[in-house]
């Protein structure tokens, strides 16, 4: 018995020196040469083949400059109008790129104010960008870009992008530009293959941020607009407004997205703004009015909304909002729908017809989608009111 | 001798170990007279110490004379001041690495640590408008500046407050350029 112990201990004892030694000789070992990843090498493949799925409807654009954003920029200086020297005034304006004020006839002597005026009652905030230009080229894995083809052209330098909508070359831009800003001039594209194409200026809709173009000619293949948004955590392909690059990722469904949201079956899921998102199906809504009207002919309510977004204070003081997504009525029209339907200044807007609204993008297509009577749910101090207006759209 | 108050106890252990003055001497001689618990304490006192002073001496036979003890002591006090001090030392010395552990912790997570996207507000401002003095002419002369820096135009003023009211403007306009050009406006409030 004490025998067996003592040859169990011994071989015990070899055995750990073995394995110490086989531990220690590890490094040595010849490198097995590069391993082979299989399912990211899968994922790659299927990568690419859904940015080549899709990039055959995507168009890069160059739009002009919009003059809300002239405005915005230029809103400090509103109150020199009158005070700035000629020269100083001209500078302004080359800067921003304006065209004459109305009636002026030459770029010299416009009146700024008249210039600059912002859109009346809306307020942006700008969500700076990361700067796309610094960063290196990756492979096109999670994290990693594909880009568009574009052959190098100084004369042609695109700001966006653009999504063609059918086979008539209705082009939808994630963009808000005004028809003042691009009148009767022709707007350059590139298609996916580096051709260019003129495009005419159909319709825009500030509260989606949409611009609608029309193409010259037709050509690529039209994309296919989904209905929903994409489950949180799901993969996603997001197309940079920027510069129509493709970056495979998780969406996540908060604030951190920024693009045109491709599904992993090929259609285009909705528009990302860092917190805003606005559905294939609102988008194609919003088109189809722009197509038939040039505008956006939505119901007036009769409200100033302004959206609570994740970091607003108000989230401290309604605790029952917690992290459901509202926005707040700031102002209420007398005698109008909102009035007559006794909304309040005050009151946090939860829903349209049942539909959840997110923010200021998904609220405007909600309306634009419905007319006649339409349930508004409301959370008022702590009860959430059924509210029924009545939306009567603009001829 | 519990029965007998602390402070007499005290008094008594002065009294054996001549500490007290002759008046104070004569004092509990005359108490001792009258009160027999206190002479009993004293009795009990003196039995005790001469336990003590036994016991001490069985334990260190080999020191006989008084300065022997008072060496032992003396080393004895010595080696407790120096663990004293090593204690000491190890505790600064503990307290200062802790102190650099947290420096350097601080230092690594401020490093990894990236601030959160900013939401709203002006970009830092790189060109800076500032009001010259004024010309020979009490003008004051505000500079209107391209991208990289170079004079444009300049705007000129006779009032002081008004050129700096006009160089703020000029500052918020060019916060603003630079925020339309790399950023992702959004509009967050209308109309409707």
């Amino acid at each position: 018995m004490r025998i067996a112990r003592s040859a169990r201990a011994s071989i015990a004892r070899w055995a750990a020196t073995l394995a110490a030694l086989l531990w220690l000789a590890a490094p040595l070992r010849a490198d097995p040469g590069p391993t082979t990843r299989p399912l990211l090498e899968e994922l790659n493949r299927q990568t690419r083949e859904l940015y080549r799925q899709v990039q055959g409807g995507v168009f890069r654009v160059q739009l002009p400059p919009p003059r809300w954003a002239s405005g915005y920029a230029m809103a400090p200086l509103d109150r020199w109008g009158k005070k700035l020297d000629p020269e100083v005034r001209r500078k302004l304006i080359e800067e921003e790129r304006l065209p004459p004020a109305p009636g002026t006839g030459a770029a010299t002597q416009p009146a700024v104010s008249d210039a600059v005026s912002l859109a009346p009652h809306a307020t942006y905030i700008v969500v700076r960008q990361d700067r796309a230009d610094d960063e290196p080229r990756r492979d096109p894995l999670l994290g990693g870009k594909l880009e568009l083809d574009a052959k190098p052209d100084p004369s042609f330098s695109p700001n966006t992008i653009g999504l063609l909508m059918d086979d008539e070359g209705d082009v939808l831009v994630p963009a808000y530009v005004e028809r003042e800003a691009v009148g009767e001039q022709l707007v350059r594209m590139a298609g996916s293959d580096g051709s260019r194409i003129n495009a005419r200026f159909v319709g825009s809709d500030r509260q989606t941020g949409l611009t609608l173009l029309r193409a010259e000619k037709s050509a690529g293949k039209p994309v296919r607009l989904a209905e929903g948004r994409p489950a949180a955590g799901s993969l996603v392909l997001c197309l940079s407004p920027r510069d129509g690059s493709g970056r495979l990722g998780l969406w996540t469904d908060g604030g951190g997205e920024s693009g045109v949201i491709v599904a992993t079956d090929g259609q285009v899921a909705g528009v990302a703004r860092y917190g805003q998102f606005l559905s294939g199906s609102a988008c194609k809504l919003i088109a189809r009015q722009l197509m038939e009207y040039g505008a956006v002919r939505r119901a007036t309510l009769g409200v100033l909304i302004t959206e609570i977004r994740a970091d607003d204070p108000l989230r401290r003081q309604q605790p029952l909002l917690g992290r459901r997504t509202a926005m707040r009525i700031d102002q209420v029209i007398k005698d109008s729908a909102a009035d007559k339907a006794g909304l309040k200044p005050g009151d946090l807007l939860l829903a349209v017809a049942g539909d959840a609204v997110t923010d200021i993008p998904s609220f405007a297509a909600a309306i634009a989608a419905r007319s006649g009577p339409t349930e508004l749910q409301v959370l008022r101090g702590e009860q959430v009111l059924a509210v029924e207006v009545d939306l009567r759209q603009q001829k | 001798m519990s029965d007998v108050p602390e402070h007499d106890q005290r008094l008594l252990e002065a009294y054996l170990d001549d500490a007290l003055s002759a008046s104070e001497v004569q004092l509990v001689d005359e108490r001792l007279t009258r009160e027999p618990g206190l002479r009993e304490a004293l009795v009990a006192l003196r039995n005790q110490r001469a336990i003590r002073a036994a016991a001490w001496q069985s334990l260190h036979e080999e020191q006989t004379s008084g300065e022997e003890l008072v060496r032992v002591m003396r080393r004895a006090v010595a080696r407790h001041e120096g663990m004293r001090r090593v204690v000491r030392g190890a505790r600064l010395g503990a307290a200062m690495a802790a102190c650099v552990a947290l420096f350097c912790g601080g230092w690594v997570i401020r490093s990894a640590w990236s601030p959160p996207a900013r939401v709203a507000g002006p970009l830092p401002s790189r060109v800076r408008h500032s009001v010259p003095p004024p010309d020979a002419a009490g003008i004051y002369r505000v500079a209107l500046t391209d991208e990289a820096g170079q004079v444009i135009a300049v705007q000129p003023f006779t009032k002081l407050e008004e050129a700096r009211r006009f160089a703020d403007d000029l500052e918020r306009y060019e916060a603003r350029r630079r925020e339309v050009r790399q950023g992702s406006p959004m509009l967050v409030s209308d109309h409707f």
